[in-house]
């Protein structure tokens, strides 16, 4: 089981001079596996969020395939209708993004309910309420995002992530507006939860110290095919 | 659980100052749309019930209208008289009886603390009574006292007794057993000094009939006839009456209507059991209408066509008379209104679909969140939508207080001026739909934004 990567490309319009585009990813390959565990590292503006909005299927990448393999049949990402990559990232994906943004208007535990709701799945309390617990926010379940710390708030789209029991998880700068200890604290409750559901994890970072804890560190300056980042 | 629907609820919620301003647009036009469905509703109902029981009005000759409203809805003066001979034909001519089922006369004139007074016979509650609307028993025939009576008994013809409307003993304070002295003139022509000085006593109260009915009182024509200022005024009429005819072509007119000479008539005299020994002679005796229930349709234009081809009166159909006023008078002002509140309606329609653009760009990346999290564009257009839903149906059943605290002013004024009405706090088929409207055209306007919603890039939003 695993997502597969067929020469990607992507561009997009330099903003100096709109008619001419920059090739911003002309990935090769790429094969995650279940269970895997990988930092993808690279600076600023390397592509590192656009190649993570591409396996998620939440950006359509100018050439290449994104095949997702996670029990079943194969699916062709970016070959398939919105509405079903929609409800296949629904049900198989679970994603972190920058600044992780919550619904204003519900607490902490709707939130993560959210993710199964939008799916047409039933609402699972107890193994929210579990989440909630694992990441340390028990008594933070009825809360609303104004009334969170940005650490827990990213900790609550966390456990969103993970309500859906994904087989893949993509996690963008997660430690961005958190100081060191929050950052490792977040990752040390985040990585054995995923672990425990044998999910793949794709973390997009420059931080040496998330890519210590994640272990494995992907360059995409490696995988790209000469260019300059 | 965590439905769609909850989740647009505290979206709005969310947003609540946004959503309040937007909510009162659409109170404001909901709440208009409210209001003048009712008055058209009342307004219908007003002139279907106007003209039940009887077909044809007789009057003095001049405007059909004036006559109409004067009998139905006491908003006119009465502006002449036709003689009491003239009814008198109608009632006992063999030729009439082919055509007229029955006739009740009436003379108006006088008020009482502001009620008007009718005078009549009987008859009348014969004839209306059994036509009024739900909750009111038929009165069968005036021989049984009067059906439609809610207390006490009905007045004896010739006596100086009286019955009262529904409202009569709430408005005046007049109750069975009271006695009243008239005063002259209706409406704003009451001139409070000028009280008669015949007395009247109340006997009955009649059950709502919800037409003006219900708050006038009603004496006898021969007590009408025996308060003094009415018995010199019509003596000085017909001295008129006949001074124009002049006196060669008087005696030989024929009409029945030449004075008695110009000496006052005997002053009327009431015995000690209430009967009235009128002194007015009966050529003297004048109506101000005569209510006249025909045997059919063509007895009725029958009426119609010979009463007005004659001198003495003239004969109006109120139902068409009414028509006539619904088709050039209310139809267009209904029209007027109708249009007026579709265009506040999409004027507030059109607000919503601002409010949800604007607050599809303001949350762009609550919404990017949800596509990311697996939300369709389906489920993201359902739920914009829906909120703007939300939005209408809380504006209109806002609105719906305003409207019906409006329609309290309204119904008292009919109840005052025109009789019936509705109670002004009960919902109606008018509150459901324009609630229903209001919802569905704000769904409909939140589609666009919704689409919009849908087809934003979430990668932008979110990278």
């Amino acid at each position: 089981m695993s997502v597969a990567l067929t020469a990607i490309r992507k561009s997009y319009a330099a903003p100096d001079a709109p008619r001419t585009r920059r090739l911003i990813l002309d990935l090769p390959a790429l094969r995650l596996g279940s269970g895997e565990q990988v930092a993808l590292t690279g600076p600023s503006g390397s592509g590192k969020s656009t190649l993570l909005h591409i396996i998620a299927g939440t950006l359509e990448p100018d050439a290449g395939t994104v095949v997702h393999d996670w029990g079943g049949q194969p699916f062709p990402m970016t070959a398939s209708r919105p509405a079903l990559c929609d409800r296949y990232r629904g049900r198989h994906i679970g994603c972190v993004f920058q600044g992780s943004p919550l619904l204003a208007g519900l607490n902490a535990r709707d939130n993560v309910l959210l993710a199964l709701t939008v799916t047409g799945r039933v609402a699972d309390r107890r193994w929210a309420d579990e989440l909630l617990e694992a990441l340390g926010l028990a008594q933070r379940a009825h809360h609303l995002p104004s009334q969170l710390s940005p650490g827990q708030r990213v900790r609550v789209a966390c456990a969103r992530a993970l309500v859906g029991r994904p087989q893949l998880l993509l996690v963008d700068e997660p430690t961005a507006a958190l100081d060191h200890a929050s950052a490792g604290l977040l990752l040390d409750l985040l990585l054995p939860l995923a672990a425990q559901l044998r999910a793949c994890v794709l973390v997009i970072t420059h931080d040496p110290a998330v890519v210590a804890r994640v272990g494995r560190e992907l360059p995409l300056a490696t995988l790209q095919r000469g260019l300059a980042c | 659980m965590l439905s769609l629907l909850a989740v647009a609820w505290r979206r709005v919620w969310q947003r609540r100052t946004s959503t309040l301003l937007t909510a009162t647009s659409v109170a404001l036009s909901a709440g208009l749309a409210v209001l003048l469905l009712l008055v058209r509703t009342q307004g219908l109902q007003l002139l279907a019930h106007g003209p039940r029981g009887f077909d044809l009005i007789i009057g003095p000759k001049g405007s059909g209208i004036d006559l109409t409203l004067t009998t139905l809805f006491h908003l006119e003066s009465a502006t002449g008289t036709i003689s009491w001979s003239f009814y008198d034909s109608l009632q006992h001519d063999p030729s009439w009886h082919g055509a007229v089922a029955q006739a009740v006369p009436l003379a108006v004139g006088d008020s009482v603390d502001g009620c008007d007074l009718i005078a009549t016979t009987p008859d009348l509650f014969a004839v209306v009574g059994g036509a009024s609307p739900a909750g009111v028993r038929p009165a069968p025939s005036a021989a049984d006292g009067g059906g439609a009576l809610a207390a006490g008994e009905m007045m004896r013809d010739g006596t100086i007794q009286a019955v009262v409307g529904a409202e009569v003993p709430r408005l005046t304070g007049l109750e069975i057993g009271a006695s009243f002295r008239p005063t002259h003139g209706t409406g704003d022509g009451i001139d409070p000094n000028e009280v008669h000085q015949r007395s009247f006593t109340i006997v009955g109260v009649l059950a709502p009939t919800g037409t003006v009915f219900d708050r006038c009182v009603f004496v006898t024509l021969a007590g009408f006839w025996s308060i003094d200022e009415h018995e010199r005024g019509l003596h000085d009429q017909a001295l008129v009456r006949a001074a124009a005819a002049g006196s060669a072509s008087a005696g030989a007119s024929g009409s029945g209507e030449v004075p008695d000479g110009d000496q006052d008539p005997p002053p009327s005299r009431v015995a000690a059991d209430g009967t009235v020994q009128l002194g007015l002679p009966v050529t003297e005796r004048r109506l101000s209408m005569i209510l006249v229930r025909s045997r059919g349709e063509f007895s009725a234009q029958s009426i119609l066509y010979r009463v007005n081809s004659g001198d003495q009166a003239m004969a109006v159909n109120p139902t068409l008379i009414l028509a006539g006023l619904s088709r050039t008078l209310l139809a267009p002002a209904l029209r007027l209104g109708a249009a007026l509140v579709a265009l506040v309606l999409s004027m507030a329609t059109l607000g919503v679909l601002l409010s949800s653009y604007h607050a599809v760009h303001a949350q762009a990346l609550e919404l990017a969140t949800l596509r990311a999290l697996g939300a369709s564009r389906r489920w993201l257009l359902t739920l914009i939508s829906s909120e703007a839903a939300l939005c209408g149906l809380l504006g209109a059943v806002c609105g719906l207080v305003p409207a019906h605290l409006l329609m309290a002013v309204v119904e008292w004024w009919m109840r005052a001026r025109l009789g019936g009405g509705a109670p002004w706090w009960q919902p109606g088929w008018p509150d459901l739909l324009v609630v229903l409207l209001a919802g569905a055209a704000a769904a409909l306007a939140g589609l666009v934004p919704g689409y919009v919603a849908g087809r934003q890039m979430v990668a932008e939003q979110l990278c």
